[in-house]
C-alpha cells in the first residue's frame, strides 16, 4: 500500500472517531446568543447617527494616477513553459490583462456604470454600511418584493449588476409583471465601500446582524434574501436569527451541515448511494471522496493563509495592483470551471469581460479593503465564533427556501441532503451551466430561478395566511 | 507496523533532465562546461526604482495587532521601510556579498550560481571539500558568517585540521541561479545538479551540509550517489512525517517516552504533540499556497518589495522562535540585524526569483520526491538538533532515515536559520562530525 492509502486509512479512522465524539457531545440545537458589539473606533456614542445618506462613487485623480504609475512599473517574474493556470494565475495572460488595464481600461466609464444604480451609506453599530438600493418603477397598485442579495469573497455588490435589471425590470427581461423586485445589495464590512471593523470578531454571523438591522432601518419587515459563498452563510444566519422577517431564502451555495447525520451519510453514501437517497448523477458529483478532498486541498491554499496569517500575504496585495488582481481573479478562473486551468487565459475570457474583472479588482483597490476582506477568514475560525458558525450550519431553517445547484460550483449538495436542514425547501434546481460566480456568469438563469422560487414562496405565504 | 503499510519504492536514478528554454539540444552538440566568474552588480536604475517603490508604499491599518499573530506586523513594517529607504546601504551590502568569489556554470541547460571559498593552505595541508545547501526562504547569504569559520578555522575557535573548502550553490530558481524553465524541478532534480556541479569542480568525494530544503537536497544526493558523499550533516533531519511508524512512536512516546527512545529533553521538544499540530496548521498557510498556487502569490511578491519582505521575513520571525509571535517586532531585531534580513530579501528581489523559488513546493508533491524522502541515507550522518527548530527529531528516531548516524548534538540555543543565528555553534558541530567520520574511516 502506498503512503496515500495509509493516510486514507488514518483519515477514515479519524472521521469515525470524530463521529463518535460528536454524537456523544451533541446537545439539542438552540439559536445562540449573539452579543451586541460596537464595531467602530472607541466606545458606542450616546447618540448614534441613523440617517441614510446618498453616496456616489467618486475616486480621486490622485488614486488613479498612482495606480497608473504602478501599472506602468509592474515587475514580472521570468517565463515558465508548459503551464497555463495550473500553477496559479498565468503569467502570459496577466501581462495581457495589465496592458489592457494600463492602456485600455476606462475607470471613469466603469465608475459611471457603477453609479447607474443608487448607492447609499448608513452607520450601524459604528460602521458605515454601503449598499445599492434599486427601486423599480411601479404601476399603481403594483407591489415589488424586497430582496437582499448577499455577496461573498472575492466578490462584491458589482457581481449582481447584470441580475438587478432582470429583477427590477422583468418585462424587459423575459419576466412577467409579478416578477418585480426591489433590490438591496449591501457590501460586507471591510469590503469595497463598507467600512472595516475596528475591533476583532466581525465575521458572517456579525454581518448577518448588521444586515438585519439595515433592512429594519430601511423599513422592511418581510423580505427575501439571496446568497452565495459567504453570502449564503450570512443569509442563513439571518433566517436563523429572525425567521419572521425572512420571507424566503435562496442559496446558490449550500454546504449541508456539520452534524453527525450529514457526515454519516457522506461515508455510507460512498458505498451504498441509494441508501442515502443519491441518484447516479448525484453520486458522480459528490464522490470519489479522495479526489474531492485532493481538489479541495488544491484550491484552499488561500483560505489556509487568510485564516492564519492574513497580514503576511496582505502587504503584497495592497501595495501591488497586479498582486491583488492575481489573488482575486484566479478564483474567477478555477471556480467558474476547474478545467479552465488548462486554458491560456484561464478561461477568463469565456464568461467575463476584462472590464468586469478589472472593475471587481478596482473596487478592492480604490477602497484599500483587500486586507480587511481577507481578515474575514481569520475571524471565522476564532474560538469565540465557532459555536455560532456551527449553529448556523446545523439549525434547521423553516422559512421557504430554495437551492440553485450550479454544475461547476465548489460543492454539490444533493437535494435529499439539503432537506435535512432546509425543512421547507420549495425548489431545488439542477442548473444546466454555471459556476461559483453564477450571478455574473449566467444572470438570466440566476434571476429566473429567483423569480420561480418567489412565486412558490408567495403561494406558500398566501396559503399559510388563509389557514391561520 | 510499517512493514504492513509500506511497499518498498523503486530506486531513484539520475535522469536525463534539461531545464533550459526551448527544446533540449541534440546529444551531438557539445555541452558547455565553462565556469565563469560572476560579480553581483545591480544597476543604478534598479536602485532608484526600489527607492521609489519604498517611498510610495501602500500599507493598511492594523487591527489591535500586538505582535505577529496575524502575520507580519504592519506597524513594524513601517519601521523597516523607513530604515530600508533611508539607511540601508545596498552598495555596501553588494561589496560584502562580493567578498567571496562567485561563479556560474551551465548544467542541464541553466546557469547554476555558486560561491567557492578556498582556504589559504600551508604546504602539505589539504582542505576538506564541503557543499553547503540553503533552503527557502534563504539564500547563500545565510552562510556568510559561517564560511570564514570553516575556511579559516584557527582564527575562529578551530584547529588546523578543521579546514574546509566551501561550495555554496544557489538552488536553481533561487537568487542568482537561473530558474528551470520546465515543470518538474524538485529535490531530485536539484540534487542531481549539485552532484554534477561538484563533479565538474573536480570533487569525487566530499561532505554535504543542509537545513530546510537544503537538507532535502543533500539527503537526496546521498541517495542518488552515496559513493560521492563522505559524510552528511544536517540541522533539519528528514524523517517522513506521514509514516505509520513515526505516528505510532509519537503516540507511544506521549505516554511511555523511554519505550519510544526519548530522552527527557526530547520529550519536552516533541510534546505536547496536539499543540504542535495546531501550531503547524497555524504556520503552514504559506506551504499550502506554495504547494498549490505559487504563480498566483508570486505576482504581488515580485512587484512589491514590501510584500516580498513581509512574506519572507515572517519566517525569520516564527521559525527562529515560536514565542516571537507575541513580540511587536516579531523578535527580528532581537536575533538579526536589519541589514542581514534585508540583504536576504534583496537577493530574491533583484533576481525576481520568488515565484520560481516557491514552485519547488508544488513540484515536491508531483514527482517521486516524496518516495525518495522515505529512502534511507546510508552514508555517515550527523545531526545538530537546535531547540527552536520547527520540528524536533529525537536521536533514536533519526536512525530510521539515517541508519549510519554517527553524531547527534542537542544544541543549547538556536532555531531554523541556524547558520545565520548561531554560526559558531554550527561550525563547531560540523567540525566535530567530520572528525568522527574520518576517525571511523581509519
Amino acid at each position: 500500500m502506498s503512503y496515500k492509502t495509509s493516510f486514507g486509512f488514518a483519515s477514515v479512522a479519524a472521521i469515525v472517531i470524530g463521529l463518535l465524539v460528536n454524537h456523544i457531545a451533541n446537545r439539542p440545537l438552540e439559536v445562540p446568543e449573539i452579543e451586541e458589539i460596537y464595531w467602530g473606533k472607541g466606545d458606542r456614542p450616546l447618540h448614534e447617527d441613523k440617517t441614510v445618506r446618498k453616496f456616489v462613487i467618486n475616486v480621486s485623480d490622485d488614486v488613479l494616477a498612482d495606480l497608473q504609475h504602478r501599472l506602468e512599473r509592474t515587475r514580472f517574474p521570468d517565463n515558465f513553459h508548459g503551464v497555463h493556470f495550473e500553477y496559479g494565475f498565468g503569467l502570459d495572460y496577466m501581462k495581457e490583462l495589465v496592458s489592457y488595464w494600463r492602456d485600455g481600461y476606462n475607470w471613469k466609464q466603469q465608475q459611471a456604470l457603477l453609479n447607474s444604480f443608487d448607492h447609499y451609506k448608513t452607520t450601524i453599530d459604528g460602521l458605515e454600511i454601503h449598499f445599492v438600493h434599486v427601486k423599480p418603477r411601479l404601476k399603481p397598485g403594483q407591489k415589488a418584493k424586497p430582496i437582499l442579495l448577499a455577496h461573498g469573497w472575492p466578490g462584491s455588490f458589482f457581481e449582481f449588476y447584470k441580475v438587478i435589471p432582470f429583477l427590477t425590470d422583468p418585462l424587459k427581461h423575459n419576466g412577467t409583471e409579478d416578477d418585480i423586485f426591489e433590490v438591496i445589495v449591501p457590501s460586507i464590512p471591510g469590503f469595497g465601500f463598507s467600512q472595516p471593523a475596528s475591533k476583532p470578531g466581525l465575521e458572517d454571523s456579525a454581518t448577518a446582524v448588521l444586515y438585519l438591522k439595515l433592512m429594519e432601518r430601511l423599513g422592511f419587515d418581510s423580505y427575501y434574501v439571496q446568497g452565495g459563498d459567504h453570502g449564503s452563510v450570512i443569509v442563513s444566519v439571518m433566517a436563523m436569527l429572525n425567521p419572521r422577517v425572512v420571507r424566503g431564502i435562496h442559496l446558490n451555495l449550500f454546504t449541508g451541515n456539520t452534524e453527525t447525520a450529514f457526515l454519516t451519510k457522506l461515508l455510507v453514501g460512498s458505498v451504498f448511494p441509494s441508501l442515502v437517497g443519491l441518484s447516479t448523477e448525484d453520486y458522480n458529483k459528490v464522490y470519489p471522496l479522495w479526489d474531492r478532498f485532493l481538489w479541495i486541498l488544491s484550491e484552499t491554499g488561500y483560505l489556509h493563509m487568510q485564516a492564519t496569517r492574513p497580514h503576511t500575504i496582505g502587504h503584497g496585495l495592497v501595495d501591488s495592483p497586479v498582486g491583488m488582481a492575481a489573488h482575486i481573479l484566479e478564483k474567477y478562473s478555477t471556480w467558474t470551471n476547474p478545467t479552465f486551468a488548462h486554458l491560456p487565459d484561464g478561461g477568463l475570457g469565456k464568461h467575463f469581460t476584462k472590464d468586469e474583472l478589472l472593475t471587481t479588482v478596482m473596487i478592492y483597490w480604490v477602497s484599500g479593503t483587500v486586507v480587511s476582506s481577507i481578515r474575514l477568514y481569520r475571524e471565522t475560525i476564532s474560538a469565540r465564533k465557532f459555536p455560532i458558525i456551527s449553529a448556523a450550519h446545523s439549525i434547521p431553517i423553516e422559512v421557504p427556501s430554495a437551492v440553485a445547484d450550479f454544475p461547476h460550483e465548489m460543492f454539490h449538495t444533493p437535494e435529499p441532503w439539503c432537506r435535512d436542514r432546509l425543512r421547507n425547501m420549495l425548489q431545488y434546481t439542477t442548473m444546466p451551466r454555471g459556476g461559483h460566480f453564477a450571478a455574473l456568469e449566467v444572470p438570466d438563469l440566476f434571476a429566473q430561478d429567483i423569480r420561480d422560487f418567489a412565486r412558490k414562496a408567495e403561494t406558500f405565504h398566501s396559503k399559510a395566511k388563509e389557514q391561520s | 507496523l510499517s512493514g504492513v503499510f509500506k511497499k518498498t519504492p523503486e530506486p531513484v536514478t539520475i535522469q536525463d533532465n534539461y531545464w533550459g528554454r526551448g527544446a533540449k539540444p541534440s546529444s551531438k552538440s557539445k555541452e558547455q562546461t565553462s565556469i565563469n566568474s560572476f560579480t553581483v552588480k545591480v544597476s543604478d536604475a534598479d536602485l532608484i526604482d526600489l527607492k521609489n517603490r519604498l517611498k510610495n508604499v501602500r500599507l493598511f491599518e492594523a487591527l489591535e495587532d500586538v505582535g505577529f499573530q496575524n502575520g507580519f506586523n504592519v506597524d513594524y513594517m513601517k519601521e523597516l521601510v523607513a530604515y530600508w529607504k533611508d539607511k540601508y546601504d545596498w552598495r555596501k551590502e553588494e561589496a560584502h556579498l562580493n567578498n567571496f568569489p562567485h561563479y556560474k556554470t551551465k548544467i542541464e541547460g541553466i546557469d547554476v550560481h555558486f560561491i567557492h571559498a578556498k582556504p589559504k593552505l600551508k604546504p602539505g595541508q589539504t582542505a576538506k571539500p564541503l557543499l553547503i545547501a540553503h533552503g527557502w526562504p534563504g539564500s547563500v547569504f545565510e552562510f556568510y558568517k559561517i564560511i570564514p569559520m570553516l575556511v579559516d578555522p584557527t582564527n575562529h575557535g578551530g584547529s588546523e585540521e578543521d579546514v574546509f573548502e566551501v561550495i555554496a550553490p544557489s538552488i536553481p530558481g533561487f537568487g542568482f541561479s537561473e530558474m528551470p524553465h520546465k515543470k518538474g524541478f524538485d529535490g531530485l532534480a536539484a540534487a542531481q545538479i549539485y552532484l554534477k556541479l561538484m563533479e565538474r569542480l573536480g570533487f569525487e568525494k566530499y561532505y554535504v551540509q543542509g537545513g530546510d530544503f537544503g537538507s532535502i537536497v543533500t539527503r537526496t544526493m546521498a541517495i542518488l550517489k552515496p559513493s560521492a558523499i563522505r559524510g552528511l550533516h544536517t540541522n533539519m533531519p528528514g524523517v517522513e512525517e506521514f509514516d505509520a511508524k513515526h505516528m505510532f512512536y509519537t503516540m507511544l512516546g506521549s505516554v511511555a517516552p523511554s519505550l519510544a527512545g526519548l530522552t527527557e529533553e526530547d520529550y519536552n521538544r516533541v510534546y505536547p504533540f496536539s499543540g504542535k499540530i495546531l501550531d503547524q496548521l497555524q504556520e503552514s498557510g504559506y506551504m499550502h499556497i506554495q504547494s498549490t498556487k505559487p504563480d498566483t502569490v508570486g505576482f504581488g511578491l515580485t512587484d512589491s518589495p514590501v510584500g516580498l519582505a513581509a512574506y519572507i521575513l515572517e519566517k525569520f520571525s516564527t521559525a527562529t522562535n515560536k514565542d516571537n509571535r507575541e513580540l511587536a517586532d516579531g523578535g527580528l531585531d532581537k536575533y538579526f540585524t536589519k541589514d542581514e534580513l534585508l540583504t536576504n530579501v534583496m537577493i530574491y528581489w533583484w533576481s525576481r526569483s520568488i515565484t520560481s523559488s516557491m514552485r519547488i513546493y508544488k513540484e515536491l508533491w508531483l514527482g517521486r520526491q516524496m518516495e525518495a524522502m522515505s529512502m534511507q541515507v546510508t552514508v555517515p550522518a550527523g545531526v545538530a538538533a537546535f531547540p527552536n527548530e520547527v520540528t524536533h527529531v529525537p536521536e533514536s528516531w533519526c536512525y530510521w532515515g539515517y541508519p549510519n548516524l554517527v553524531h547527534y548534538t542537542m544544541m543549547p540555543s538556536g532555531g531554523h536559520f541556524a547558520a545565520l543565528e548561531e554560526p559558531a555553534l554550527l561550525a563547531q558541530d560540523i567540525r566535530t562530525f567530520v572528525r568522527k567520520v574520518e576517525a571511523l574511516e581509519k
